[in-house]
Order: C-alpha cells, then sequence, then structure tokens
C-alpha cells in the first residue's frame, strides 16, 4: 500500500464532512473517489494533501506517518495534488509555471542546474502536449490546457502518488479524452493516481479500484463492475438520478 | 547560481551601463539638479525595494516608510553615540531593517489583502510613535540635526554633493542591478507564484511562509540602506521621514510606477519626484494635481508608467 | 501613579463619548468592505467633507450645526454615490470576470491607489476651498455646561454628539435588520451572486451602502465640528483610527465595529490617564495588532473574508 488513510474524520462546526473514512491505495493503480455532492470528497482530499488537519484518524504514506504534515513537504515527499478549479500561475509563462515545481522541489540553490531544470521542465510539457506552448503566458491557455498545464506542474514535482481532483471537470468531451489519455501514460510512467471525479464514464474507464463516500461514509469499495452492481450505491448515488427520472 | 545564468546577467546588464553613462555627467547641471536627483535615487531604490514585496510576492505593505526610517535612524545613532563609521553604519542600518521586517513580517504570514494592509499601515504608525516619544534616544519630533557625513576617502569630501553623488549613483545601480537579478532568479519565480496563488504554490512545494519572509528581509534591507544614506546626505532627520504619508508617497512611486517589473517603480520615483518639484509654484493645487493623477493612472493606466512607456515603443515601433 | 475615582469616571464617560464617534466611522467603513470589498483610504476625507459642509451650511443659512449636520451627511453621500458610480462601478465588473487569486490582490491595490488619489485630492481641495486656518463651527450649544453628581461636568454639546451617535448607531442597525433594503445589504454582504439571482440589483445596492458609508462619516464630523477644530487634514487623523476599530471588529461586521468603537475608545481614554497621554495614540494601533495576530477576524469575527 503506498498510501493508508485509518479512521480520518473531519468536523466544520457541526457538520461532520469526513466521518470515520479508511481505506488504502495500492503502488501503481488508479483508484477513484466518488459519491454525490457534497459526500465529503474534496474535504477527505484536502485532509490527505495536508490542506486540511484532521480532527482524527491517521494517514500514511509509503509507510511513514504523514497526518497534518503540510502540503509543500507532502509535495517534496512525492504525494502531489491537483485542483478542481483550476489554479494555474495566471500571470507566469507556461515553462515557468512548471520551472516553479522544479525549483520548490529540487532546492533553490542546489538541484538542477538551469539546463537540466528547463529540459526537464520542456519533457513533462511535451508529454502533456503543452511544448509548443511554453513561451505563453498562462492566463493565454484556454480551458482544457489548463487542466493539463496543472498535471504538468503536478508531475513535475516527481511525484510517487498523484491526486487529481476533477481533471475531467468542466471539459468537452474531446478534451477530456485527451486528459484521460494523459492519466494513462502518467501511471504507465509507474505513478500511482487517485482521482476523484463527477463523471461516471471517465471513472468506469479509467479506474481499477473505487470508492464511494455518501454524507462523509465510506459506503463501497470495489472494481467498476463491483460498484456499479452495488445496492447501496444504486440507492445513494445513481439511484438519486433514476428515481427523479421515473 | 540560483538559476542566474550569463546570459541573463549581459542582457540586463548592459542596461545599467547605458544608465551608467547617461547619469555620470549629471552634477555638471549644477547643484540643484544634483540634489534633485539624489533623492530621487534613494527613493528609486526604496520604491524598487517595495516591489519586491507589492509587486512580487503579492504582500501589500503601507508601512515601507517606516523600514527606511529605521535605517536611518540606526546609522545615525551608531554614527553620533558609539562612532561607528557610517560606511559600516548604513550596512548595520540595512540588517536592523530587516529585524523589524521579521517582526511586522512573521506575525502577519497569514494575513491577506487589506488585512495585511492595514497590519503594515498600523505598525508602521507604531514606528512613527515610537520615534516621536523615545526622545532619549531620538530626540523626538526635533529630530537630530548634526549627523556626521560620510566619511572622506583620501581627498574626496563627501560634504560635496558631487563626491556624494557618485557614492549615491553606485550605490543605486547596484542596488537595482542587484534586485533585478533576484526577480530573475528562481527565487523570483517562487516569489511570483505566490503572488498568483498561495495555495497552488504550497501544493507544489513551495514554503510559502520561507518565501514570504525572505521577501520582507530583502526588501527591508535596501530600504534601510536608503534610509541611512539618506541620513548621511541631508545630515537631519525627523520622525516625518517614518509617517503614513511617506509610506504611501513610496508606495504610490511603486503602483503609479508600474508593480511587479522592479524598472516601473525607478520611474514612478522619478516621474513623481520631478512633479514634486514642477509642481512647487503652484504650491495650493499641487496635490489635487498630484491627486487627479493617480486617480487617472489607476483607472486607465492600471500597469502604470512602465506599461505606458511599453505601450508607446510599441506604437513607435509600429 | 495615583489615580482620583472621579477622574477614572470622568475619562470612562470621556472614552464612551468618543467610542461613540468612533463606532459611527467606523461602521461606514466596515459597511462598504464587508458590501464591496473596498477598502476605503479616502473614509476620513467624508469626514473632514461633513465638518466643512456643515460649517458652510451654517454660516450660509445660519442655525445650529447639530441640525444641519444630517443635511451636509446627505449632501456628502451624494458625491459618494457619484464617486462610486464614476470611479469603482467598472472595477466591480471586472472583478465579476476575473479568475485566480491574483485578481483580488489587484482589485485591491486599485481600491486602495484610488482611494488614496482621492483622499489626497480631497484634502488639497479643502485647503483652497476653506483655507488652512483650523476653524471651529459657532454653536450655542458648546456654552452650556451639564453637571453631574460628584463634581463632574461637560458641555450640553458633547452630550447631545454621543446621543446623536448612538441614536444613529441604532437606527442604522434597525434599517439593516428590519427593513427590506436592508435585508437586501446584508444579502449582498454574504453572497453577490446569490443575492443577484434572487433578484437584488447589486449596483443600487452599493450605491446605496456608498451613501449611508460616506453619510455616517459625514454625520460624524458635522457633530464633532463644534467641538474639536476644523481642518484639511482632519480625516487623516481619524482614517487609520477608523481602520483600527474596523480590524479590532472584524472587517464587515456592523456589530462588531460598534462594540470596537467603545473599546478602542475606553482604551484610549484609560491608556492616557494609567500611561500617559503620549502613549495614548499607541493603544490603539497596539490593539489591532494584537488581534490581528490572535485572532485576525476580529472579535466577533469577519463578516465577509
Amino acid at each position: 500500500m503506498i498510501l493508508e488513510v485509518e479512521g480520518v474524520v473531519k468536523r466544520f462546526g457541526g457538520l461532520v464532512a469526513v466521518n470515520n473514512v479508511s481505506f488504502g491505495v495500492k503502488e501503481g493503480e488508479i483508484f477513484g473517489i466518488i459519491g454525490p455532492n457534497g459526500a465529503g470528497k474534496t474535504t477527505l482530499f484536502n485532509v490527505i494533501t495536508g490542506f486540511y488537519k484532521p480532527d482524527s484518524g491517521k494517514i500514511r504514506f509509503l509507510g511513514r506517518d504523514i497526518t497534518g504534515m503540510k502540503p509543500n513537504k507532502l509535495a517534496k515527499l512525492g504525494l502531489t495534488r491537483t485542483w478542481q478549479i483550476v489554479k494555474p500561475f495566471l500571470g507566469m509563462s507556461v515553462l515557468d509555471n512548471v520551472l516553479v515545481s522544479i525549483y520548490a522541489t529540487k532546492g533553490v540553490i542546489s538541484g538542477l542546474n538551469e539546463e537540466e531544470a528547463i529540459k526537464k521542465a520542456e519533457e513533462i510539457l511535451e508529454f502533456v502536449g503543452l511544448l509548443h506552448r511554453k513561451e505563453a503566458l498562462a492566463e493565454a491557455l484556454p480551458h482544457g490546457e489548463r487542466k493539463r498545464l496543472e498535471i504538468a506542474r503536478a508531475l513535475a514535482t516527481e511525484p510517487k502518488l498523484l491526486m487529481l481532483d476533477e481533471p475531467a471537470g468542466g471539459l468537452t468531451p474531446a478534451e477530456m479524452d485527451e486528459v484521460m489519455e494523459v492519466v494513462r501514460k502518467v501511471r504507465e510512467s509507474g505513478v500511482t493516481v487517485v482521482i476523484i471525479e463527477h463523471n461516471m464514464r471517465v471513472i468506469m474507464n479509467v479506474c481499477e479500484r473505487i470508492m464511494v463516500l455518501n454524507f462523509g461514509r465510506k459506503i463501497a469499495e470495489g472494481s467498476p463492475e463491483e460498484i456499479s452492481r452495488n445496492e447501496e450505491v444504486i440507492k445513494a448515488y445513481l439511484g438519486e438520478r433514476f428515481h427523479v427520472r421515473s | 547560481m540560483l538559476g542566474i545564468t550569463k546570459d541573463v546577467v549581459t542582457e540586463i546588464g548592459k542596461y545599467y551601463l547605458i544608465a551608467l553613462i547617461l547619469l555620470i555627467p549629471i552634477p555638471l547641471a549644477g547643484d540643484y539638479v544634483t540634489h534633485v536627483t539624489i533623492l530621487v535615487m534613494l527613493y528609486a531604490v526604496t520604491a524598487a525595494s517595495l516591489d519586491i514585496l507589492v509587486g512580487y510576492t503579492g504582500r501589500l505593505s503601507l508601512g515601507h516608510a517606516a523600514f527606511f526610517a529605521v535605517g536611518a535612524y540606526t546609522s545615525t545613532l551608531l554614527a553620533m553615540n558609539w562612532g561607528v563609521s557610517p560606511w559600516i553604519g548604513i550596512f548595520l542600518g540595512g540588517l536592523m531593517a530587516s529585524v523589524f521586517g521579521l517582526i511586522l513580517g512573521v506575525p502577519s504570514l497569514k494575513l491577506r489583502g487589506p488585512y495585511l494592509a492595514i497590519s503594515t499601515l498600523g505598525f508602521g504608525v507604531i514606528v512613527w510613535l515610537m520615534l516621536i516619544n523615545l526622545d532619549w534616544l531620538t530626540r523626538g519630533p526635533l529630530g537630530i540635526p548634526g549627523i556626521p557625513p560620510l566619511p572622506g576617502i583620501g581627498p574626496i569630501d563627501f560634504r560635496s554633493k558631487v563626491a556624494f553623488y557618485y557614492v549615491a549613483l553606485a550605490f543605486t545601480l547596484v542596488s537595482i542591478f542587484l534586485l533585478h537579478l533576484l526577480t530573475k532568479s528562481r527565487v523570483g519565480k517562487i516569489l511570483m507564484s505566490i503572488r498568483e496563488d498561495e495555495d497552488a504554490a504550497l501544493s507544489v512545494g513551495v514554503d510559502v511562509p520561507l518565501f514570504k519572509v525572505y521577501a520582507f528581509l530583502i526588501s527591508t534591507f535596501f530600504a534601510g540602506i536608503s534610509g541611512g544614506l539618506y541620513a548621511h546626505y541631508l545630515r537631519y532627520i525627523s520622525p516625518e521621514i517614518s509617517t503614513l504619508g511617506e509610506s504611501i508617497y513610496i508606495l504610490s512611486m511603486t503602483i503609479i510606477g508600474g508593480f511587479g517589473t522592479l524598472i516601473g517603480p525607478v520611474m514612478g520615483a522619478a516621474v513623481l519626484s520631478l512633479l514634486q518639484e514642477l509642481l512647487r509654484s503652484y504650491l495650493e493645487y499641487r496635490y489635487l494635481i498630484y491627486g487627479m493623477l493617480i486617480i487617472l493612472v489607476m483607472k486607465f493606466f492600471p500597469s502604470g508608467i512602465y506599461g505606458i512607456v511599453q505601450f508607446i515603443l510599441r506604437k513607435v515601433r509600429e | 501613579m495615583v489615580v482620583q475615582p472621579m477622574e477614572l469616571l470622568e475619562q470612562i464617560l470621556f472614552g464612551l463619548m468618543i467610542g461613540g464617534i468612533y463606532g459611527v466611522i467606523g461602521v461606514g467603513l466596515t459597511m462598504i468592505f464587508g458590501v464591496m470589498r473596498l477598502s476605503n483610504f479616502a473614509h476620513g476625507e467624508f469626514y473632514m467633507l461633513g465638518a466643512y459642509f456643515t460649517y458652510t451650511f451654517v454660516t450660509l443659512m445660519g442655525g445650529d450645526p447639530f441640525l444641519l449636520a444630517p443635511l451636509a451627511a446627505v449632501a456628502v453621500g451624494a458625491v459618494g454615490i457619484a464617486i462610486n458610480r464614476l470611479l469603482f462601478k467598472s472595477l466591480y465588473e471586472e472583478l465579476k470576470e476575473a479568475k485566480g487569486a491574483a485578481a483580488f490582490y489587484f482589485q485591491d491595490l486599485k481600491f486602495i491607489m484610488l482611494t488614496i488619489g482621492l483622499s489626497i485630492l480631497f484634502v488639497d481641495l479643502a485647503l483652497v476651498l476653506w483655507g488652512p486656518i483650523p476653524i471651529s463651527i459657532p454653536s450655542p450649544l458648546t456654552k452650556h455646561i451639564v453637571k453631574l453628581p460628584g463634581g463632574l461636568s461637560f458641555s450640553l454639546a458633547r452630550l447631545i454628539a454621543f446621543v446623536v451617535a448612538i441614536a444613529t448607531l441604532v437606527g442604522l442597525y434597525a434599517f439593516l435588520k428590519f427593513t427590506k433594503t436592508g435585508r437586501a445589504i446584508r444579502a449582498t454582504a454574504q453572497n453577490p451572486s446569490a443575492a443577484m439571482l434572487v433578484g437584488v440589483n447589486i449596483y443600487k445596492i452599493y450605491d446605496i451602502t456608498m451613501f449611508l458609508s460616506t453619510g455616517l462619516a459625514a454625520l460624524a464630523g458635522g457633530i464633532l465640528g463644534p467641538i474639536y477644530n476644523v481642518y484639511p487634514t482632519m480625516g487623516l487623523d481619524v482614517v487609520a483610527k477608523a481602520f483600527v476599530v474596523v480590524i479590532t471588529g472584524g472587517m464587515g461586521n456592523v456589530i462588531g465595529s460598534i462594540l470596537a468603537g467603545f473599546l478602542i475608545g475606553l482604551a484610549e481614554s484609560l491608556g492616557g490617564l494609567f500611561l500617559g497621554t503620549e502613549y495614548k495614540q499607541v493603544v490603539a494601533f497596539v490593539i489591532m495588532i494584537i488581534v490581528l495576530w490572535v485572532r485576525p477576524e476580529g472579535i466577533l469575527g469577519g463578516g465577509r473574508k
């Protein structure tokens, strides 16, 4: 297990956003987290990546306790996230966006020399298909390219585990396929991936195992087929939609 | 080092060489022009140092004059009470300003936007009130006259405006060049990422609090050194140099000049200082025009004088 | 230092009176921050204009400044609306389009610089129109002395200023709480896009908020005019204090600002008594910095971040 989450609880005032959730992610897999709106997916994500401190529970990454560790430390250890609402450094060039990750994780004074750093950044941009835009300001990119820049910037930290928060959100089907292609390539290069997604097509296509959250609790875990046949999942997640339609 | 390549140094360096050549003959224009240029240069360094915070790191500061004043008073008091040579005292004044930068910077790490603006404003006011009230040390509102000049080197006497001018020129070009290199360096890019989005910067491994503190240390250091030079040039200082009005004056140079460009604030310092001189004869309406100018620039050219110059250059080329 | 009980009581009363005025000025400042996210560094100049308008009305029409101050407040409020439409409206529209965390920062910078420009312009305008010499607005009420048991006494003008301040604060609170417009203002402060969805015209709300905010500052200037001197830079002396009140109360929090006004007024008075008058000024800023560091959302929490 590359990531182990044990009994994590996160409260906001009286609201329990994440309630005693435990799961594990195996090295090399693509693991999906789904659930209806407000199920606590993003909160769980923020807890794992160090943006929130859990009220109780333990998180281990590569066997090491990382509960409450700061996000920048986690990125250096090899656990990096992206954002549902993409946060490119709009006023900086695409290349500089990626270089920041390299400087931040490899060191500003030590680390790679400038030529190596730029070479590495360009390789990553090539990998996500953005090399031709490297001189452009990030604010000039359309939404689909910003999503790929977001992934490139995360990859530049050399993650062992990449956590993607709705990487296909707000994309056209064509853009979505491009992003998913990148995600598959990332996994092939040996990086473990955790995805939160709303889009069922994406999740069912790309994930090997899926966990379902509802009202902050884990209600199921298994392969895409198991999940799509699970009674409770259908009731909680898919069911509400069928119910509305019938 | 820090991602600064030789190419960058030569690319920027040539502009500083041109500036040096253009500025060397200034004293030929007489004492008045020399005097005004010295003040412009000291303000230019202060405004450029503020740009590291305001323009590059996205940390608004309304108390920058306080650090200028800390530098000025430190060097002055060291020279007058302990006989420390101003050459060393000015440097120590910069360090003391950085210590004050740390005192303000660390506790305000989590504050953003207007909260930070007002916390820095409050800090500036506190420094001003301290300079006024600790009169056993600072002589209070009367200020300190008779500050020793920079000690002469051989036959050069720095009480002369011309001699001091070249000290100020060297200091200004070196400081702005160093700050300019900083903005092109790895540190500069990391600071910009903090300005663009703190959370995103954290998520890719940037130690955001640490770099914010660096930005405070660097920015206040240069403001402090400028203050020290100012003290040993005018040889009189008073708490007036640390008022909110003075902080706002420096901030408007940075912003009207074009924040986040480093050279913009330098232009801002020149334009606003010259404007002050030109409007001297319209004493009554001086601030009316000054206020109007700030509003017009912010409203129609938010990228500042630097943006306007670039716009004109582009038109000319076409 | 030995402090007489009477002296202490006098300072407490004095602190409460000043606190009421701080409240009126601070509430206006906190409202435009809460509703429009605008940090108005020209707020003090609306206070100054209120005093000069009152003075002008008194010299032109005759009559008591306490009666004419509300009229001056309305006039200054109209100036506020004009400035809002001329200078700020396009910025609200820009921000709606903007994306990214830095957009908010640039917006703050623009607002701060624009209002600093306004502040400089208004101070000089007052200098040109009314001259640099401090004036005082004549009112017969300043000569009436109210005597309290125990030997305490102060002028009727001060008492009226205090009563007007309290009445204004209560009135404002009732307006925000119980009227339809008041509810719309609060809804806009909490969530502008949701307010728009339910049919609130937020630009009208911004106008109203600006009117109230600048009008309140002007009213404070008008009723203090007969008690203190009126001079062009009087707003600069007050604006920093107003921000202290707003931060301490939680930016955007109306009740917080009112309480903070009294707290700062009292702290200053007592600080002056126990530490000496030279440290009176420092007290407010020290309180603010402690609040910012310990509880940046203010004593009652911010209305909007």
